[in-house]
């Protein structure tokens, strides 16, 4: 049987730190990975991760399970992620991904020691890889915040309106302007013009 | 004929994301999936959302290093400590009173506070009556007497016992 998140959390709250362990388990790789996607710095996203779930720990005593426990959590990873990108220009500093040539992978160089794959095609993988995060940084906050989180963490639009604070219809042409614009700049970087449509 | 067809080519391409993404009601699922198969453009427009949608899912994900979740848990063990060093007697009578009446909505299922302070009560008289026995001795006069006669009693026993670890035939023959 498993367990959801919420009963989970109210386990939390009566002090279960097991409960708590497996809620990190769970939402351990999704968290990072979605923050990674935000700020583009591997580190920063773990420690911003590592200080999401210390804050659900903090206020899991306040905790009510009136919302779900997974868009809370996006929230709270949401919004430190905007200050980690707010307080980025304030500083006007760069993070070391930003910096390096494109196709250089600073944090990921063991991905070239997989011997299974020729290496013009892993090299060509990557590219197209570098390609595809560099458009996606392109796009406006808001909605790169609304196509990371229904691409690759499937959450439904209701819960996306949730974390963003909208309404659905407003996640939806987000998500459909995002969409628009992503093709946009793949067509542009050379990739995805399999079909081409005057969009 | 030509206006109603844009008109709803329009509509169908503002929804085409949604129903991509399943999220449009089952009804306007079959309308856009028979507009689909009879319009090229639309049906066109409906693959490239899909095309970026793949080439978006190409991106392979990031995982957390291993050493993540060992120092998350160490954090909040930490954060735990100190929060309960930092807690005044207040918060933790409230913690208990809350803990309890949480326990008591899921065992008992009664969410009453007259049941929860009746039964803190009951909990913390039988506490007080197991640790701190009533001392009756001091509202006696007769306790001095009493408490006197306990000691010599003790007194002997323990005579008693030195002499049978001790030199045990003595002890016989004085009995």
């Amino acid at each position: 049987m498993i367990v959801s998140d919420e009963e989970l959390m109210l386990e939390c709250r009566k002090g279960d730190m097991s409960a708590f362990e497996l809620l990190v388990r769970r939402y351990q790789d999704a968290l990072v990975n979605y923050i990674y996607y935000i700020i583009n710095d591997y580190h920063r996203a773990e420690d911003l991760a590592q200080e999401t779930f210390l804050r659900v720990f903090k206020s899991a005593s306040r905790y009510e399970p009136k919302a779900s426990f997974k868009s809370w959590l996006y929230t709270i990873a949401t919004n430190l992620s905007k200050n980690e990108i707010r307080n980025r220009v304030r500083r006007n500093t760069y993070f070391l991904e930003d910096m390096v040539d494109e196709g250089e992978d600073v944090y990921h160089s063991e991905f070239m020691i997989d011997t299974r794959y020729q290496p013009d095609i892993l090299y060509e993988k990557k590219e197209r890889q570098q390609l595809i995060k560099k458009a996606l940084k392109q796009l406006p906050e808001n909605q790169r915040l609304a196509l990371t989180l229904v691409t690759y963490q499937e959450l439904s639009y209701e819960e996306i309106s949730e974390i963003l604070n909208c309404s659905i219809g407003a996640v939806k042409s987000l998500i459909h302007r995002a969409r628009q614009n992503m093709k946009k700049l793949l067509i542009k970087a050379g990739i995805g013009g399999g079909v081409n449509v005057k969009i | 004929m030509l206006k109603y067809k844009i008109n709803e080519c329009k509509n169908v391409q503002a929804q085409l994301s949604a129903y991509f993404d399943s999220e449009v009601p089952t009804w306007q699922r079959h309308l856009i999936r028979r507009h689909l198969k009879q319009c090229p453009d639309c049906g066109c427009r409906a693959k490239v959302i899909e095309q970026t949608d793949k080439l978006l899912r190409f991106v392979e994900p990031v995982k957390a290093s291993d050493t993540f979740l060992s120092s998350v848990m160490l954090r909040a063990t930490t954060i735990k400590a100190t929060q309960k060093t930092h807690q005044s007697i207040f918060n933790r009578l409230g913690c208990f009173v809350e803990s309890l009446q949480m326990w008591m909505r899921d065992n008992i299922r009664s969410y009453n506070l007259v049941y929860t302070f009746g039964l803190i009560f009951c909990v913390f008289t039988m506490i007080g009556v197991t640790l701190y026995s009533p001392r009756i001795e001091k509202l006696n006069p007769f306790t001095q007497f009493r408490s006197k006669s306990s000691e010599v009693q003790q007194e002997r026993l323990i005579s008693f016992e030195v002499i049978l670890q001790e030199e045990p035939k003595r002890s016989l023959k004085i009995r």
